[in-house]
Order: C-alpha cells, then structure tokens, then sequence
C-alpha cells in the first residue's frame, strides 16, 4: 500500500523533472523507504551519472544507495522531515569516505529577483554544510555554490514545479571530474 | 483589472504631468487618459526597395505606436500621399479632416558608397506650419537608428519627453539544453523595441543579472562560465571580456556608479552575503554592509550619493537605502514581506522593484517623498524591472502563456506590451541609459 504511493510519486517527480525512463534509480539498498525514493527520483535527473560513479565505493553503503538531494519551503533554508535523513545518510559516505568531495549545489525556485534568489540558494547550501559538519564531515570535503533560480529541473510555472526546484543537489560528480 | 487601474491613477498623474507641466501638451492631458496624438504619417518615397523592418514610415510608426501617446492614422485614409513640401503648403485642410494633428512625410534615396539619404518634414496640421525639416546621410547599416532618432523627435515634440527609440536593452535568453537542469544561456542585446538583437555571450554554465555602464558602451554581469560564479564586464562593441571578481563565496548583483569608475555588488567571502564598492582602476573593495544575513542587489542612485539595495536582516527581504560609503543605513519598504530588487528612476523620484501582494510577485513603484508603494502589474511572477532612460516606461519579466517574456508597462497608464522575442525563457532585462547625455 505504502510501496505504491510511493511508486506514484516516483514517476510523478520523474515526469515533471521530464526525466522519465533515464533516470529511473533504483535504491539498491531494500530498506529505502517511499519518500525517499520519491526524492531521489527528482534528484536524478541532475545527478545523470551518480551511480556507476568511479569513486562507488565496495564497502556499504554505496552513492547510489541514498538520495542526494534535498528539499526546502519557499523562502527558508531550514531542513526538515526526510531531509534530515538525507544530510544523514550523506554524511555517513562521507565520513567513511574522506577523500571524497561534494559540491553543494543550492537553488531556488523562480520567483522572485535572481540576486536575492542567487543568495538563497547559497543560505541553502550553507544550511547543508553546516549540518554535515555537526555531523562530523569535514570542511575540507565540502563546497558550496548557488545558482539561484538560473537551473530549474522542472520547467512548469506551478507550485509542483517550485517544489522541485527548491532543492540543494550534492555533487559528487563535480570533483571527480575535475 | 480595475482595481489595478484605480490604483494606478494618482501615481501616474505624478508621473505624467511633472515632466510636461511647460508644455502645451498639459492640455490634451486635461482631455483624459486614452487619448492620442492623432498623427498621418506618408510613407517614404522610395521606402519600397527596402525590408519592412527598415522602412522609415513602418518603423515610425511602430514606435509611435508602442508608446501608447500616438494614434497614426492609417495610410489608406489619406486623401493624398505628399512626398514634398509643395504637396502639402496650402492642403492643411485635407489632413484637418482627417482630425490630424500631426503629419509626417519624407523620401528615402541610395547614394554612392553604399549609403542612404533619408529626408523628412513634420508639420503641424492645425497651426498650418512646417516644425521640423532634416536629411540624413548614413551607411545603410545605420537605417534604422535614422528611423529612430526621425520618431524621437516626433515624439519630443508632442510629449515633451526625451523618447527612447535609440536606447538598447540587454537580457538573458535560456533554452533547455539536454538532461533536465541543463540550459544554453545567451546574453542578448537589442534596440528598446526588441529589434535588431544580437548575442553577445553564449554558454552552458548560468549568466545572469546584466547591467550597464553610464554611457551604455559596457555591461556588467554575472557568468558562471568558470563552473564558479564570477563578476564580468563587457564591451559591446568589441566583445573585449574583463573578470573583476571572483572571490570565494558569491560574487553578485553588480551594478555600475553613475561616473563608471566603480561597481557596487555583493560578495560572501567573509562568510554572509555583503555589499561592497570596487574601484575599477584599482580592484580596491570598501564593504559597505556588516551582518549576519543577506545583503545583495546595490542599485546607486542617479547622482551616485547612495545606493539602495535588499537585506533581510528584518527577517524577509526589504528594501534598505545607505550613503555611497555605507553610512546611514535606513528601511525604505514597509508594506509587504517581500520587497527586492530595487532600482532608481533617472529623475531619482522612485524606485521600481519586485513586490509581492498575497502571494504574487509584481513589478512595482516606490515614491522616495513619501513612501508609497504602487503595484504596476496583474501578472504574478515579475522578476528585473528597470526603468527606460526618459522615466516614462517600466521593462520587466514574466510569465505569459507559460512562456517567460519581456513586457513593457508605461507609467502613463496607456500601454503594457509583450516584447516579441521568440524562443526561450527570456529574462533579467536592463534599459541602458541614453547614449548622448
């Protein structure tokens, strides 16, 4: 019952992010719950190669195992609900992992200025890296960066889409590509 | 829609009576809004050999048009179609019954060297006398900015206010560009009616937040290009590209002083999004704001004493004026919990800035004498409005037909128009300043 509502949302956030197909991720892990597959399904459509990444990792759990994305209400950089679990699960990777670094990727929805909205999404991203700090990560793992309202994943001009947008995306892929 | 039209009322005869109080036009403001200039306006002779888009009478009238102050009279209706001055001495009763005030005739004529002469006259039909005689000899290339600078004078002649047919304006363009989240980001300049655009920086990485230099020859913005945000200026005409900031942290919201000798913009480097002031010869920075929350957008005032800007040190964002060198910090917005983006009128009378009433974001304008605020538009998603260089109009972005455009409203309450710039979301636009002082 849970599992299908779940389900839905899944391809709910796949379609609006228009990422359907592609980027259907599967948790490895059996335990992951519906909300948070919810999440990551939205989160995957940044994240085009987060799993199968070079640096996943033999021991558990491993990148593609958890979301890596989180969501935030108009106008706050709190976190809050299953996004706490989120920040905790990625900090778990990255305290097992300590050569590995993460860009803190924070956004807004559209409305709005740009340059409020660019500072935002840069309060939203130094939301997650002070929460992954008190959680032991270290700062020399972390970078933040804003982009405001400039890389919307879903393009609808609505409430779904605002909520989707308003998300800070940890990329692993960033440095490792570097 | 009326109740918007009710609210408008009191700001807009503020707005149109101050700069035409001198003029003999006061009186056609007695008759009411609405009204226009009803002008007859020839096509050229000659005109036929060019493009539409070039041809004198077209772009003429299209400008006139779009300023909501003109009503031209259709070409069919004319009784004649004068291109000299003799075909119209003695026939002023002709464009009388037609009920012009206005007429306007010309010739268009190639010359050696791949030029172009464009000759016209201006008359007022009721006084029976000839206003305006002038003749141009450009490079072809230059056709449209005659077509122009031929409007403005019909317009400063009937308005009294400087017009804006030769002033550009510079936007971003972004179009999805594979997995989602992923976009092809232009940077575009046009002539202030969208015409004529051209690109002047393209990338996949975010550019955002154009604005110009005093004279309108320079754009600063910024391009994440890096894959970090960076503060850039640009020549327009030479493409020559300048980073002057890119610090640890944001590096935001520039915007040129009056003199073009510094930017003010917002940097986090110390932790928290602050202003500071940059001297462009030096890359000396002189922080402005001290605070453990958000301050960004500085906007300078027209004489470069102050400069406004947003902090949500209150708790939301507001609008918050200082001297040029940070001194006597005040909040300027009261009315609303989101208040940002502020900009100066060129008179320095207002600000314009995104508002939000019960949940939608509206272009609005802020009365500096007495604090009021007056929401311009019923769209709801607003962003980057920026005042035209004469005062008379307001640029901004929003979402019409779920596509993001630029829109026009006047402060005379006699036009909105959607700019026609096909393709992409468009946005974050800024109006340059005149180009002659």
């Amino acid at each position: 019952m849970k599992m299908n509502k779940g389900m839905l949302v899944v391809v709910g956030l796949a379609a609006l992010a228009g990422c359907a197909g592609k980027q259907a991720v599967k948790p490895s892990g059996s335990s992951a719950t519906a909300s948070r597959s919810g999440t990551q399904a939205s989160g995957a459509g940044q994240s085009s190669s987060a799993q199968g990444s070079s640096m996943a990792s033999t021991s558990s759990p491993t990148l593609s195992s958890f979301s890596h994305m989180v969501h935030f209400r108009t106008n706050s950089s709190a976190i809050i609900g299953v996004n706490r679990q989120i920040v905790k699960e990625n900090a778990s990777y990255l305290e097992a992992h300590p050569s590995v670094r993460v860009r803190l990727e924070g956004n807004t929805d559209e409305r709005g200025t740009a340059q409020y909205n660019m500072a935002l999404g840069w309060r939203r991203a130094d939301a997650v890296k002070h929460m992954l700090e008190v959680l032991g990560v270290s700062g020399s793992q972390l970078a933040t960066i804003s982009f405001g309202k400039s890389r919307p994943l879903a393009l609808g001009h609505n409430p779904k889409a605002w909520a989707v947008n308003r998300r800070v995306y940890f990329n692993y892929k960033y440095f490792a590509s570097k | 829609m009326n109740r918007i039209g009710l609210g408008f009322v009191p700001l807009l005869v503020m707005l149109v009576v101050m700069p035409l109080v001198a003029r003999a036009v006061t009186i056609h403001i007695n008759h009411g809004y609405g009204q226009r200039f009803p002008i007859a306006i020839v096509p050229f002779k000659g005109e036929k050999a060019w493009p539409q888009d070039l041809r004198p009478s077209a772009v003429i009238i299209k400008d006139l048009d779009g300023s909501g102050w003109f009503n031209v009279l259709p070409s069919a209706d004319y009784l004649t179609q004068p291109h000299h001055d003799r075909q119209v001495e003695g026939h002023f009763n002709d464009w009388r019954l037609l009920k012009a005030s206005g007429l306007l005739i010309g010739r268009i004529e190639r010359q050696p060297g791949g030029r172009v002469k464009v000759a016209f006259r201006l008359y007022d039909v009721n006084l029976g006398t000839q206003l305006k005689a002038l003749q141009y000899v450009v490079p072809a290339g230059q056709l449209r900015t005659v077509d122009n600078a031929i409007a403005n004078i019909v317009y400063k002649h009937w308005t009294g206010v400087r017009g804006v047919f030769n002033t550009r304006i510079a936007f971003v363009t972004m179009y999805p560009d594979g997995a989602p989240g992923h976009f092809l980001y232009e940077l575009k300049v046009a002539d202030a009616e969208g015409h004529g655009v051209h690109v002047i920086l393209r990338s996949h990485e975010p550019i955002m937040s154009p604005r110009w230099s005093p004279h309108g020859r320079r754009l600063t913005y910024v391009s994440f290009a890096t894959g970090w945000p960076a503060v850039y200026i640009q020549d327009v005409a030479t493409g020559d590209i300048r980073r002057v900031a890119a610090f640890h942290g944001l590096n935001g919201a520039p915007s040129f002083a009056p003199d073009g000798t510094h930017i003010a913009l917002s940097l986090s480097k110390t932790g928290y999004p602050e202003i500071y002031v940059m001297n462009l010869m030096t890359g000396r920075l002189r922080q402005l704001t001290f605070g453990p929350n958000i301050n960004t957008e500085p906007s300078w005032s027209p004489h470069g004493g102050h400069i406004v800007f947003t902090s949500d040190r209150s708790g939301g964002p507001q609008i918050y004026e200082m001297t040029a060198y940070g001194n006597h910090k005040h909040r300027l917005t009261f009315r609303g919990r989101y208040n940002a983006g502020a900009s100066f009128s060129p008179n320095g009378k207002w600000l314009t800035l995104v508002s939000r009433r019960a949940g939608q974001y509206h272009a609005a304008v802020f009365e500096l004498a007495d604090s009021t605020l007056e929401i311009l538009t019923a769209t709801s998603l607003d962003e980057s409005p920026t005042f035209a260089p004469n005062g008379q109009e307001i640029l901004y972005s929003t979402v019409v037909g779920g596509h993001r455009v630029l829109a026009t409203v006047s402060l005379n309450g006699r036009g909105r128009r959607i700019l026609g710039l096909t393709g992409g979301d468009v946005s974050d636009p800024a109006w340059s300043p005149f180009r002659h002082p």
